[in-house]
C-alpha cells in the first residue's frame, strides 16, 4: 500500500501540493484526477522519490521512498514525458531496465513489443508520442515492479490501445497484484480503467473514493408520478442529492443503494420508472455539488 | 545480483550518451597527439638540415636528435602549456556533459526513479568523465613515445619526464573535472554552469588583481614583491607555479603531487555532497540552491564594481598616491556596476526581465559592501600606510635593495647551479634581527610621505635622493608582513641607518656569505659536465685566473666586505669584477652562467692581491692600446632634448673591426658635435678619466654621476690584443666633472 500523509509540497513559495493525504490500495487501479496545477505530477513525482516533500511522510510498503533502492523497486514511474536514451531502441530499454529491475519480464516485453506493433529496433526517438507512451507503458509493466505510477500517461491514447492496455493491467493485476496510479486531467479518460479514484484540486484531496462503492451509492431514477400526493412522499423519503423536472418527468439522483430506492419507489404511484446507469462524470458532479464544487469547471472545463 | 550487472550497463549507457566527447578526445589525444609528435619530429630535420652540411653526416645528426629530444621534452615534459590547457578543456566539457542530465526535468524523473543508488549514480558519471580522458591520452601518449622511438628521438629522461607530467596533468584533469562537475551541482542549465565554471576559473585572479592594484593604488607604502595575481586555488596554476618553481630547481614533486590531490579530492567532496543535497526542481533554473542565490550574487557584484572602479580610475588617471585625479568618475563607475551587476543577475536568476529590479536589498547589501572596501583603501581605515610592526613581534627581516641595471652579477644560484631569482634568494636568506634599524628607516619613510602629503611632494624636493627598498618581516606567527620604504640617500641619517644594516654579519651573509659558500662547494665538488673558470676583469681587459686565487679572492672579498661601509662604497668606483664562470652541457646546448662580484678600490685585501698579481689597473684602458679616442657632445642643454639617441654600430662591442664615422658625418645635427682625438698626450689625459659605459649608471649603489651629454668611443689599435680579445672599441662615458677643458671647448656647440 501506498501511503500518502500530510504531504505538502511548495515550489518558489507557490504551494502545488497542500497537506494531502491519500492511501492507495494494492491491486486497484488508483484514478488520480484533477485540474492543470492540481499538484498530480508533483505528488506522483513524490512517491516516485523524485522530489522531496515539504512536509508529511510517504511509504511503499512500509518503507520511505527517497533514496530508497528497495522502495524503488517496488514501482515504476511513468513521467508526464517519458525519457528514453538519446539514440536508443526498445532493446537498448530492455537491457538497462533489466539491470536495475531484477525481476525485468524480457519475453514479455518482447512480446507486448509485437502485439503493440513496435520495432525494438528502430530509434525510439523516430516513435510518435503516442508509441513512446506505449513502450513506456510496456517498461513499467515489464519491470515487473508492484506499482505503476502512470503521469498523463493514457491522455491522447487511441481506443483500441486503451483497452489493450486495460486488459494488461487486469490480468497481470490477478496474476502478481499490480497497482497502477494514472494521473489525468480528464475524468472521461479515467472511467473505465479506475476503481478507485482521488480528486486534487489546488493542492489538495477533494475526495477519495472506491469507484464502486460511490456507483452503488447513488442511483440516478427518471419517472413521472402518478400524483402530485406520490410525488411528495416518495421525495420526503429519498435522500435526493438533485432534482431536475422538465414536465412531469422527474430526474432524480438519490443517495442509497438500488434495493432501498426501488423499495420506496414501490410505495408509490409512477406513470413512468426507470433506474440509468451513472456515469463517474455524474457522480463526481453530484459528490463535488455537495461540497460546494462546480466539477464542471474543475475537470471537464 | 544486479549491482555489479547494472554498474557496467550504466557505465555502458552512459557512455553512450557521450559518444561524441570519446570522439572529441579520441581525436585530440589518438589523432593530433601523435601527428603533433611526428611533425614536430619531422620540422627538427628538416630545419636543422645545416647541422649536417656544417659538422658532417655523424655530429649533425647527432645534433639533430637532440634538438629534436629537447623539443619533444618541452611538449611532453610538462613545461609547455599546449597539454595542460586540452586537458583543462577536456576536463571542464566532460564535467559539464556528464551531469547534464541534471538540466533535464524527464532525465531527473527516470534517472532518480529507478531503483539505482545516488552514489552508483554519481560514481558512474564521475567515472566515465575520467575514462574518457585517461583512456585516450594513455593511448595517445604511448603511441606518441612510440612514434619517438621509431624515430630514434626518446631517451630515459623523456620517458620520465612525460609520465611524470602525465601523472600532474591528469591530477590537473581531475581538479579542473571536479570544479566543472561543481558548477553544475549548483546550477540548473548549462548557460549559468558555463558562467559559474568560468567564475571558479577566474573569481580568485579577481580578488587578487583587485587587492593588488588596490594596494598599489593607495597605499604609498605596499610593496608588490613576490606578489602575483596568479590563484593559489586553480589546479593549472598549481601547476604552472610548479613548473616556474621546477625550473628554478624549487618545486617539489610530493607537494605538487599532494596540493592537486587535495584539491581535487575537497571539491569531489563538495561537489558529491552538493550532489545529494540538489533537489530535482532545480532542473532548468539558474540556480540549484535558492539559499546561495544572494550570497553569489553579491560576491560578484561587489568585485564586478571594485574592478569598474580601477579600470575607469586608470582611463581618468585618478592616482591618490601621486594626488592625480580624483575619485568621482571611478565611485560613480563602481556604483553603476554594482546596480547593473544585481540587475542583470536578478534577470537570470528569474529567466525574466521583469525581475530586474527585485531584491533590491541585495544592490543595497552589495554598494554597502563596496564602499566600506573602497574606503578601506582610500581612507586607509585599517591604518595600512601608518603601521610599524612591533620590533618583539618580528622574528627576523629581509630587506631587498632595489635592483639597478649595473648590479652586474646580482644573480644566484644554489647547488645545481640553478638560477635563482634575486628576490628570491635574499628573502629567503636575510634574516635581519636589528628589527629597531628597519623600523626607524619604515617610520622616517612614513613622515617624510605625510609631510609631502603626496609622491609629488616626494620627489618635487631637489635637496633629496630618494630610493625605495622592500623589507620583509617575518613575523612570529609565521606571516610576512612587508612594506616598501622610501629612503633619502641625501639624509645623513638615513645612510647611517643603512650602514648598520647593510654593513650586519645578517645581510652580508645573505648577500655574499651563503652564495661564496655555495661557490666554495660547486668548485668542491666540480661536476664532469660542468667546466669551471674564474676571471677578473674591468669591463675592457679580463684576465683569467686560477682555482686558488680565486678561492684567495673570495676570502679576501668577504673580509673587505665586512669592513665596507656601503655609505662610503656608493661614493667609489667599481674597479673591477671577480667572475666565477660555469659551463655546463645540457643537451644540445652549452649552458652558460656567471656570478660576479664587484672590487673596489677600498677592498684592501682584494687590490692588494690583484696588485701582487699585477692584475690590477687604475685606468680602464691602457692608452698603448689605443688608435684614436672619438668624443661626442650632445649638448642636451642646448636642444634641451629629452632622451638620449645612439647609434649602436658607434660603440658595438661585439664587432671585431671598428666602423669609424668622421667627424663631418655627425654634422647633420647641429647640436652634436664630435672631435677625434689621436694625440698621444691628449689620449694619455682623456684615458685616466674614462668609464666603461656598461658600468655607468648611477643609483642606489652608486653616488658616482657620469656625463651624460658626452659619448666617447676609444678605437683600439688593429694590432692590439684587446681588440682581439674585447672587439676594435669600446663605449665610455666621463665622471661628473671631469671632461677635459679643451675637449669641452672642442665640442661645445657654436650656435
Amino acid at each position: 500500500m501506498i501511503e500518502i500523509r500530510n504531504i505538502s509540497k511548495s515550489f518558489d513559495g507557490i504551494k502545488a501540493v497542500d497537506n494531502v493525504s491519500v492511501s492507495i490500495k494494492e491491486n486497484t487501479v488508483f484514478g488520480l484526477i484533477g485540474t492543470n496545477g492540481a499538484g498530480k505530477s508533483t505528488l506522483l513525482r513524490m512517491v516516485a522519490g523524485v522530489l522531496e516533500p515539504d512536509e508529511g511522510e510517504l511509504a511503499i510498503d512500509g518503507l520511505a521512498v527517497l533514496n530508497n533502492v528497495e522502495a524503488k523497486r517496488k514501482f515504476y514511474f511513468i513521467a508526464d514525458e517519458p525519457y528514453f536514451f538519446a539514440n536508443s531502441n526498445a532493446a537498448d530499454m530492455q537491457k538497462y531496465l533489466s539491470s536495475v529491475y531484477p525481476e525485468f519480464m524480457t519475453e514479455d516485453f518482447y512480446s507486448y513489443l509485437v502485439n503493440f506493433g513496435l520495432d525494438k529496433r528502430r530509434k525510439i526517438n523516430t516513435y510518435s508520442k503516442g508509441m513512446k507512451k506505449q513502450l513506456a507503458l510496456i517498461c513499467g509493466i515489464c519491470s515487473n515492479a508492484k506499482y505503476l505510477l502512470c503521469d498523463e500517461t493514457f491522455d491522447g491514447l487511441d481506443p483500441v490501445m486503451r483497452q489493450g492496455i486495460k486488459s494488461i493491467f487486469a490480468s497481470e493485476m490477478e496474476r502478481r497484484g499490480l497497482t497502477p496510479v494514472i494521473a489525468s486531467h480528464n475524468l472521461r479518460e479515467l472511467e473505465d480503467i479506475c476503481d478507485h479514484v482521488g480528486l486534487l484540486h489546488k493542492g489538495g484531496v477533494l475526495l477519495s473514493r472506491d469507484l464502486e462503492d460511490m456507483k452503488c451509492n447513488i442511483q440516478k431514477v427518471q419517472c413521472v408520478f402518478a400524483t402530485s400526493e406520490d410525488e411528495a412522499r416518495a421525495i420526503g423519503a429519498l435522500d435526493i442529492m438533485k432534482n431536475e423536472k422538465r414536465g412531469s418527468l422527474n430526474t432524480l439522483t438519490v443517495r442509497g443503494n438500488k434495493a432501498e430506492i426501488l423499495a420506496i419507489f414501490a410505495t408509490v404511484n409512477t406513470i413512468f420508472f426507470e433506474a440509468l446507469p451513472l456515469s463517474l462524470e455524474e457522480i463526481f458532479i453530484s459528490e463535488t455539488e455537495v461540497v460546494g464544487y462546480d466539477i464542471k469547471k474543475l475537470i471537464l472545463g | 545480483m544486479t549491482s555489479k550487472n547494472s554498474f557496467w550497463v550504466s557505465l555502458k549507457e552512459n557512455n553512450k550518451r557521450r559518444v561524441w566527447l570519446w570522439i572529441l578526445s579520441a581525436f585530440a589525444y589518438l589523432v593530433m597527439l601523435p601527428t603533433i609528435t611526428a611533425l614536430i619530429i619531422s620540422s627538427c630535420k628538416t630545419n636543422n638540415m645545416y647541422l649536417i652540411e656544417q659538422f658532417g653526416e655523424i655530429a649533425g645528426t647527432e645534433s639533430i636528435r637532440k634538438e629534436t629530444m629537447a623539443q619533444l621534452l618541452n611538449v611532453f615534459g610538462g613545461d609547455h602549456v599546449f597539454l595542460l590547457l586540452m586537458a583543462s578543456a577536456a576536463a571542464v566539457i566532460s564535467g559539464i556533459q556528464g551531469f547534464s542530465y541534471l538540466y533535464h526535468r524527464n532525465k531527473i524523473d527516470f534517472y532518480q526513479a529507478v531503483p539505482v543508488r545516488q552514489s552508483r549514480r554519481f560514481l558512474t558519471i564521475w567515472l566515465n568523465g575520467i575514462l574518457v580522458y585517461l583512456i585516450p591520452s594513455l593511448l595517445g601518449t604511448g603511441l606518441s613515445l612510440l612514434i619517438m622511438a621509431g624515430n630514434h628521438v626518446i631517451s630515459g629522461e623523456i620517458l620520465r619526464q612525460t609520465w611524470l607530467a602525465y601523472g600532474l596533468i591528469l591530477l590537473v584533469y581531475l581538479g579542473c573535472y571536479h570544479m566543472a562537475v561543481l558548477a553544475v551541482m549548483l546550477t540548473g542549465n548549462v548557460f549559468i554552469t558555463c558562467l559559474g565554471t568560468g567564475v571558479f576559473f577566474g573569481y580568485e585572479w579577481m580578488i587578487r588583481t583587485i587587492i593588488l592594484n588596490y594596494q598599489q593604488m593607495f597605499f604609498s607604502h605596499y610593496s608588490n614583491l613576490n606578489q602575483s595575481d596568479i590563484p593559489y586555488l586553480l589546479p593549472i596554476t598549481m601547476y604552472i607555479r610548479y613548473i616556474d618553481k621546477r625550473h628554478n630547481g624549487q618545486g617539489s614533486l610530493c607537494t605538487i603531487v599532494l596540493q592537486l590531490t587535495l584539491f581535487a579530492a575537497a571539491v569531489l567532496a563538495l561537489a558529491y555532497w552538493c550532489y545529494r543535497k540538489r533537489p530535482a526542481e532545480a532542473a532548468g533554473k539558474a540556480m540549484a540552491f535558492k539559499v546561495i542565490q544572494p550570497v553569489i550574487k553579491i560576491a560578484l557584484a561587489v568585485p564586478a564594481a571594485l574592478l569598474a572602479g580601477l579600470l575607469v580610475s586608470n582611463i581618468v588617471g585618478y592616482n591618490p598616491l601621486w594626488g592625480d585625479g580624483s575619485a568621482g568618475f571611478p565611485v560613480f563607475a563602481m556604483v553603476v556596476i554594482t546596480i547593473v551587476v544585481c540587475c542583470l543577475m536578478q534577470v537570470v536568476y528569474e529567466f525574466d526581465i521583469r525581475g530586474l529590479l527585485h531584491k533590491k536589498w541585495h544592490i543595497l547589501i552589495s554598494g554597502v559592501v563596496v564602499a566600506l572596501i573602497f574606503l578601506c583603501f582610500s581612507r586607509d581605515l585599517l591604518g595600512y600606510n601608518s603601521y610599524v610592526p612591533r620590533a618583539d613581534k618580528v622574528s627576523s627581516a629581509a630587506m631587498i635593495p632595489p635592483y639597478e641595471y649595473s648590479m652586474y652579477g646580482d644573480n644566484y644560484y644554489n647547488e645545481d647551479l640553478k638560477y635563482i631569482d634575486r628576490t628570491g634568494y635574499l628573502e629567503e636568506n636575510m634574516y635581519l634581527t636589528d628589527i629597531g634599524t628597519l623600523n626607524k628607516l619604515l617610520q622616517k619613510s612614513i613622515d617624510s610621505l605625510k609631510k609631502c602629503k603626496n609622491l609629488h611632494g616626494l620627489y618635487e624636493d631637489e635637496t633629496a635622493e630618494w630610493y625605495t627598498l622592500d623589507v620583509v618581516y617575518r613575523m612570529g606567527s609565521r606571516k610576512t608582513v612587508q612594506r616598501n620604504i622610501y629612503v633619502n640617500l641625501d639624509d645623513p641619517e638615513t645612510l647611517e641607518l643603512l650602514d648598520r644594516v647593510m654593513g650586519s654579519e645578517e645581510y652580508i651573509s645573505a648577500v655574499y656569505g651563503k652564495m661564496i659558500d655555495t661557490l666554495y662547494q660547486i668548485m668542491e665538488n666540480e661536476p664532469e659536465d660542468v667546466k669551471l673558470s674564474y676571471a677578473y676583469g674591468n669591463g675592457i681587459y679580463t684576465d683569467k685566473l686560477s682555482k686558488e686565487d680565486m678561492l684567495t679572492l673570495m676570502k679576501c672579498l668577504m673580509e673587505d666586505v665586512r669592513k665596507a661601509k656601503f655609505s662610503e662604497t656608493r661614493q667609489e668606483i667599481c674597479y673591477g669584477m671577480l667572475e666565477f664562470n660555469v659551463q655546463k652541457e645540457s643537451g644540445f646546448y652549452t649552458m652558460s652562467q656567471r656570478k660576479e662580484f664587484k672590487i673596489y678600490s677600498s677592498y684592501e685585501n682584494c687590490v692588494a692581491f690583484l696588485k701582487e698579481k699585477g692584475l690590477y689597473e687604475e685606468r680602464f684602458i691602457d692608452p698603448d692600446d689605443i688608435e684614436k679616442i672619438q668624443v661626442i657632445n650632445y649638448n642636451y642643454d642646448k636642444q634641451n632634448a629629452e632622451t638620449m639617441v645612439m647609434d649602436p654600430a658607434m660603440y658595438s662591442d661585439t664587432m671585431t673591426e671598428a666602423v669609424y664615422y668622421s667627424d663631418n658625418e655627425y654634422m647633420d645635427d647641429p647640436y652634436m658635435v664630435s672631435m677625434t682625438y689621436s694625440d698621444r698626450k691628449e689620449i694619455e689625459e682623456i684615458c685616466s678619466r674614462l668609464y666603461p659605459m656598461d658600468w655607468s649608471d648611477s643609483g642606489f649603489s652608486s653616488d658616482r654621476e657620469y656625463e651624460s651629454d658626452y659619448m666617447i668611443t676609444v678605437y683600439f689599435k688593429p694590432e692590439s690584443d684587446v681588440s682581439l680579445s674585447y672587439g676594435g672599441s669600446a663605449g665610455c662615458y666621463f665622471l661628473k666633472g671631469e671632461v677635459p677643458e679643451y675637449v669641452q671647448e672642442d665640442t661645445a656647440c657654436q650656435e
